[in-house]
C-alpha cells in the first residue's frame, strides 16, 4: 500500500496564548509549561470540518496521483463533525462528484488516522478498492469549551487529505510497511478521561493525568513493537511523528525512545492539538524533507482509549 | 529489594526529574512540596514503573500521603508481583 500524497489545510485565524490570559487569567508561561503550545488556529465564520477537508483535497489538485474519478474508496475521520448524518466523507464525495466510491466516516478520536489506514489496507487486500482518499479534519473550536482552564487552551483546528493506492504513482511515494492499532477501552479511565457529549458543554478532560500516563506508555509501546516486528533498530529510524497531544507527552515519549530532537517532527507549538488530523498534518508539512529509504513511524493515542502506529518508508 | 534500596532509586529519579539535590528530599514531603506539577508526577510514576517493573495507577499520588508512603507502596507492589510470578 502506497501513500501517494498528503496535503493539509490550516485555518488563518491565530489564537495566541495572550488570549487566554486576557479572558481567563491563564498566563502564557502556564500554558507553555503545561503543554508547549504558543498559539493555535481556529476556523472563521463559514468554515467547518467539511470545508477544511475540501480545502485540503483542493491543495492536491496540482499533484494528483490519479484522477479523482478513479477513487473507489473515501473514508473520513473526525470527532468534531459538522454534520453527524451527512459525514465529512460524503461532503467530499459530493463536492468533487466522485461517483464510484464507497464512502463512510469513522471515529476513534485522536487515533482515527491510523485506524483508517488499517481499514484501507483491508479493503485493498480484499480487492474491494484500489485508490482511496482519506480526509481527516477537526474543528475543535466548534466544540471546545475555551473557558475550561484544564484543557481549553489545548485545541486547534486543521485538516488533512491523504491519497493512497495499491501502486506507485510518483517518485514522492511513501510505502506503508506495517500498521497496528489497539483498542484500549478496558484500561484506566478510558471513556471517562476525555469526552465530548451532546449538550454537555464541549470537550472535557477530567482525567488529564490518566491520559498522559497511558498516552506515554502506549505510544512508546506501539513504536517499539512495530520497529521490532519489522527489524528496524530505533537508531536507524529517520523520523518519528507522535500524536500532537501535548509537548510534555511528545518530549517524554521521545526521551524514553532515546530519539534525537532532529528525529522528532512536531507542530503542536504553533497549531495546538488538532486531534486525529495532527499526525497527517505533520506528515504533509514535512513531506519534502523525506529522502529515499527514510523510515518514518507515526504513533498515536486517542481518547476512549486506543493507540496505533504505522511504519512508512520513502521510496 | 528492601525499602532503603527503593528509596535510593526514588531519590535518583526525583533529583533527575525535578532538578533538585538529594539533600532537598525529605521523605515526609509530597512531590508537590518538592516542586512537581501534575505532569511531573505522572512522568515520575512512569519512570518508577519502568525502573521497578510494576504498574502504578496515576491516582496513587493522591492516595499516598508522602514520598515515604510511595516507597512503601512500591515495596508492596514488588513483593506482590513476585508472588504472582
Amino acid at each position: 500500500m502506497i501513500i501517494n500524497i498528503v496535503t493539509d489545510y490550516i485555518p488563518d485565524i491565530v489564537i495566541p496564548n495572550a488570549y487566554f490570559f486576557a479572558n481567563y487569567g491563564i498566563t502564557k508561561e502556564e500554558i507553555i509549561s503545561k503543554s508547549g503550545i504558543t498559539q493555535r488556529r481556529r476556523t472563521k465564520a463559514g468554515e467547518n470540518t467539511n470545508t477544511m477537508a475540501i480545502e485540503a483535497v483542493k491543495k492536491a489538485f496540482f499533484e494528483l496521483p490519479f484522477p479523482l474519478n478513479e477513487i473507489d474508496l473515501i473514508i473520513g475521520a473526525t470527532y468534531t463533525p459538522y454534520d453527524t448524518v451527512g459525514t465529512i466523507a460524503h461532503a467530499v464525495q459530493k463536492q468533487f462528484n466522485i461517483c464510484n466510491a464507497k464512502c463512510f466516516s469513522i471515529g476513534s478520536s485522536c487515533s482515527s488516522f491510523i485506524n483508517v489506514i488499517e481499514i484501507v489496507d483491508c479493503y485493498f487486500a480484499n480487492k474491494k478498492a484500489s485508490k482511496a482518499l482519506i480526509v481527516v479534519s477537526e474543528n475543535n473550536s466548534a466544540y471546545n469549551d475555551i473557558s475550561d482552564k484544564t484543557s481549553g487552551f489545548l485545541w486547534g483546528d486543521g485538516a488533512s487529505a491523504i491519497f493512497i493506492s495499491n501502486e506507485r504513482c510518483s517518485d514522492d511515494d511513501l510505502e506503508v510497511l506495517d500498521i497496528n492499532t489497539t483498542g484500549l477501552g478496558h484500561i484506566g479511565k478510558s471513556t471517562d478521561a476525555v469526552y465530548l457529549r451532546p449538550n454537555d458543554s464541549g470537550i472535557k478532560m477530567p482525567y488529564s493525568k490518566n491520559v498522559f500516563q497511558y498516552a506515554c506508555t502506549y505510544m512508546i509501546q506501539e513504536t517499539e513493537q512495530i520497529l521490532y516486528k519489522n527489524g528496524v533498530p530505533l537508531n536507524q529510524l529517520n523520523y518519528f511523528i507522535p500524536h500532537q497531544a501535548n509537548a510534555r507527552i511528545t518530549d517524554f515519549v521521545a526521551k524514553k525512545l532515546n530519539l534525537q530532537p532532529s528525529q522528532v517532527l512536531t507542530n503542536i507549538e504553533l497549531y495546538g492539538n488538532t486531534g486525529s488530523a495532527s499526525t497527517p498534518i505533520v506528515l504533509s508539512q514535512n513531506w519534502n524533507k523525506f529522502k529515499q529509504n527514510d523510515t518514518i513511524v507515526i504513533s498515536v493515542f486517542g481518547g476512549g482509549y486506543s493507540s496505533g502506529a504505522i511504519l512508512l518508508k520513502k521510496l | 529489594m528492601n525499602l532503603q534500596e527503593i528509596k535510593t532509586i526514588v531519590t535518583e529519579i526525583l533529583t533527575d526529574k525535578l532538578g533538585i539535590s538529594e539533600t532537598e528530599i525529605n521523605f515526609e514531603s509530597t512531590m508537590k512540596d518538592l516542586g512537581a506539577d501534575s505532569f511531573d508526577e505522572v512522568e515520575i510514576i512512569l519512570e518508577l514503573e519502568h525502573k521497578f517493573g510494576i504498574s502504578i495507577p496515576d491516582d496513587i499520588i493522591q492516595e499516598v500521603q508522602n514520598i515515604e508512603s510511595l516507597c512503601i507502596y512500591i515495596e508492596k507492589q514488588i513483593t506482590e508481583s513476585k508472588k504472582t510470578i
